[in-house]
């Protein structure tokens, strides 16, 4: 169990760029890496478009629901699934904004 | 003549793909809408007849893939396997098709020849991105229809598809997903262990991929029908490779890759597209919210600027009918006419004059579902939702309540969890419909006169506060449990389709004249014989002994037992009250408006308001309650709630009035 969680730590540690969706800031784009919680719901998310390995970009995170696009549908996610979604940030759409 | 060939279609796809225009163009005013046997998803099926093929169309729910996480879904995909419709047509949207091409992929696992038909072409080519239906073709191996159902184009083409594909004149053999190729081994032996003990109209290869998904229904139905030592090595092979559903997702996804690698072409990159435009305003809190409010405002507005002269014009059409039916009646038994007369058409027939205030209210939800608004009403509500324990797709059957709560109710079967789906259901009734608001403007207006507005608009907002106080309180101790996540799809913003809005508004409207014609009629009757019999005056009526019955409960209300029977009558449809006040008070001539000021003291006048607006709904509502809640726990739960906050609420309401000199 604690081997596990370090090992994800360590993963983490090595990419900087491994968030979760809840922390992408608007207008960041990524990859999929993986998601957490229900089976319902990563099967559903994947119907809808959004599965590991896609591409997306987030649209609108602030106040309420995070608005993501991919497969060129946008799609509104409450924060507590955005939460065990993780993404890998674009290096170029975090590059470009500094 | 030749003997009419006949063919079962089932129309499926994903929500927002305009697979309902393109059903509507098939089918016309053939379609017959109901229910699911046993569930409450709606079920619309029309005929379209072309040469001499008799097509028989059923719209399958729109949904993103075929689970068993939603009823939906299960009622899809059984469907499917269970009547084994001659040709299944996918409508897929050109604008998002590797999306759509997930619900194919689970389609053609179940058996029956599928025919894609892309839509919206012209949508897509606007957003840069061309879709190369031959090639689709090709790699799909499956016939592909380019569409622009708005414009009726590729409509005819589908027809034609579906009869030659039926005529066996093509050649159908579709390459099927299949799971990613680290999980390939254990596919195959979940292949073997299954394999012998699946018959028709079961597909192997299809029950192992919702094994692998972890599909709660197939794997009881495997329980049940494995032998035991079978049944334990697949939930040991299953338990070892908890991936298996990112196995089985990511086999899809690389299908979908292979299937659109030569068809999908973009050629126009990085344009913003208005959708995003409007939303970079509409979805942003600070501007969101105000722009929602202002929305709702203007709905009301509009509703009842014009909806109330109609309303008044159809009143004056009844009443003149009554007149016009009643020397007719001349010669028939005194209550046969008193029947017709003040039980038929004035409880039956003032339940018609709210007609005009509805349609335009519903068109007008209707309108702005159709372009898109109403999923970014969900959005922005969906924090405000949290509070009492639902979230933003709530919001939206919620408001249609302020309309009447009969579809309120019905549209809460848009919620797929059925947790949030009760709550919601247990909420409506709290939503003030038009029938209440009329009443509440008329007795406010009589008794306060000028001051009506000052004491309107703190009774909606107690309402809205009693249902933001019973949501909390049911949310937090009563309908516990893991509120499900928000996810719903933001669609592309589009002009509104004048047809899909009228066949729904059209839906609406005559299921509620159904209604008047049946419960309410029903209702009325029975509310005429009761205020009748045995004594011809009301007070010796069963109404006025059941009157005086309940008229200890009033007293704290300050509501004597001539209040409490409108209360009362008001189960049959809110307005009877009006209507029930004005034989109780005797005023004949004079006139409702006149007679009230006198008789009502403002502290039981505001009493008698609040408590109207939260007293137990309509019986229309009450029956869709049961009917959609499918359990009587709930349902009486709910009533029980129901009378608990209306009876409080009266007596404070009434005590704080006296206190404060009202």
């Amino acid at each position: 169990m604690s081997e596990k969680k370090e090992l994800k730590e360590k993963d983490r540690g090595l990419n900087k760029n491994l968030l979760l969706l809840s922390s992408l800031r608007e207008g960041e784009e990524g990859t999929v890496h993986s998601m957490s919680g229900k089976r319902g719901m990563t099967n559903r998310l994947a119907a809808m478009g959004l599965a590991p390995g896609t591409k997306i970009k987030v649209l609108r995170n602030s106040w309420g629901p995070v608005i993501v696009l991919s497969s060129n549908t946008r799609v509104a996610i409450g924060k507590g699934q955005a939460c065990k979604i993780l993404i890998v940030r674009d290096q170029k759409t975090s590059a470009e904004e500094k | 003549m030749k003997a009419k060939k006949k063919l079962l279609i089932a129309l499926a796809g994903q929500p927002n793909v305009g697979k309902s225009t393109v059903f509507n163009i098939l089918t016309g005013l053939s379609q017959h809408v109901g229910n699911w046997p046993g569930k409450t998803v709606e079920k619309k099926e029309g005929i379209h007849v072309s040469d001499n093929v008799e097509m028989r169309l059923v719209d399958l729910p729109g949904t993103y893939m075929l689970t068993a996480f939603s009823e939906e879904e299960k009622v899809a995909r059984d469907f499917i396997i269970n009547a084994c419709p001659d040709v299944i047509v996918l409508i897929a949207s050109a604008a998002s098709l590797e999306k759509n091409l997930y619900l194919l992929s689970e389609l053609l696992l179940l058996g029956p020849p599928v025919i894609v038909g892309v839509n919206m072409v012209d949508v897509a080519e606007g957003q840069g991105i061309h879709i190369d239906t031959d090639a689709l073709r090709k790699s799909l191996r499956i016939p592909v229809i380019p569409m622009v159902a708005t414009k009726n184009e590729g409509i005819k083409e589908l027809v034609s598809e579906i009869i030659s594909l039926t005529n066996g004149k093509m050649e159908y053999n579709p390459p099927i997903p299949e799971v990613s190729e680290d999980h390939k081994a254990i596919f195959a032996r979940l292949m073997e262990l299954v394999g012998e003990h699946i018959s028709t109209p079961y597909k192997t290869q299809w029950i192992v991929t919702k094994l692998m998904e972890g599909d709660p229904d197939i794997s009881k139905m495997m329980e049940g029908i494995l032998p035991l030592d079978k049944w334990n090595e697949i939930q040991r092979i299953l338990m070892e490779h908890e991936d298996s559903l990112l196995a089985v997702v990511r086999g899809k996804y690389n299908w979908i890759k292979d299937m659109t690698r030569a068809s999908i072409s973009h050629f126009r990159k990085g344009q913003i597209l208005l959708t995003d435009r409007i939303d970079q305003v509409l979805t942003r809190p600070i501007l969101g919210i105000p722009i929602l409010l202002g929305v709702l405002a203007l709905i009301f507005f509009l509703t009842y600027k014009i909806g109330a002269p109609l309303q008044g014009g159809i009143e004056k059409l009844i009443s003149s009918f009554a007149k016009w039916i009643e020397p007719a009646l001349y010669g028939t038994p005194a209550w046969i006419s008193g029947m017709l007369i003040d039980g038929v058409i004035a409880g039956a027939g003032s339940v018609l004059t709210f007609l005009p205030i509805l349609i335009i209210f519903f068109a007008l939800m209707v309108l702005l579902e159709d372009v898109g608004y109403m999923a970014r009403a969900a959005f922005v509500m969906d924090r405000f939702m949290h509070i009492i324990g639902l979230h933003g797709k709530s919001f939206l059957p919620m408001f249609l309540g302020f309309g009447c709560n009969v579809p309120a109710v019905l549209g809460a079967r848009i919620i797929e969890s059925r947790r949030a789906r009760l709550l919601t259901i247990l909420l409506i009734p709290f939503v003030p419909c038009t029938a209440r608001l009329a009443v509440l403007t008329f007795v406010a207006s009589a008794v306060f006169g000028e001051r009506a507005t000052i004491f309107s608009w703190p009774i909606v907002a107690t309402n809205i506060l009693a249902l933001g106080v019973v949501g909390i309180i049911a949310s937090r101790f009563f309908l516990k449990g893991e509120p499900t996540p928000f996810i719903m799809e933001l669609p592309l913003y589009h002009k509104p389709n004048l047809k899909t809005i009228g066949i729904v508004v059209w839906k609406r409207t005559t299921a509620f004249v159904k209604r008047a014609g049946t419960v309410i009629l029903g209702f009325s009757i029975l509310l005429w014989f009761m205020s009748n019999f045995p004594g011809r005056r009301i007070e010796d009526s069963i109404l006025g002994w059941l009157g005086r019955l309940v008229e200890p409960l009033g007293a704290p209300m300050g509501l004597n037992w001539k209040m409490m029977l409108a209360l009362l009558s008001s189960f049959i449809a809110k307005e009877n009250s009006i209507a029930t006040l004005g034989i109780v008070y005797e005023v004949g001539g004079e006139g409702l408006r006149n007679v009230l000021p006198g008789v009502m003291s403002h502290a039981s006048a505001l009493s008698f308001l609040v408590v109207m607006m939260l007293f137990i709904p309509c019986a229309a509502t009450v029956v869709v309650m049961r009917q959609e809640m499918g359990s009587w726990k709930w349902f009486l739960f709910s009533i029980i709630i129901m009378l608990l906050v209306f009876f409080v609420s009266g007596i404070i309401t009434y005590n704080l009035a006296l206190f404060l000199g009202i």
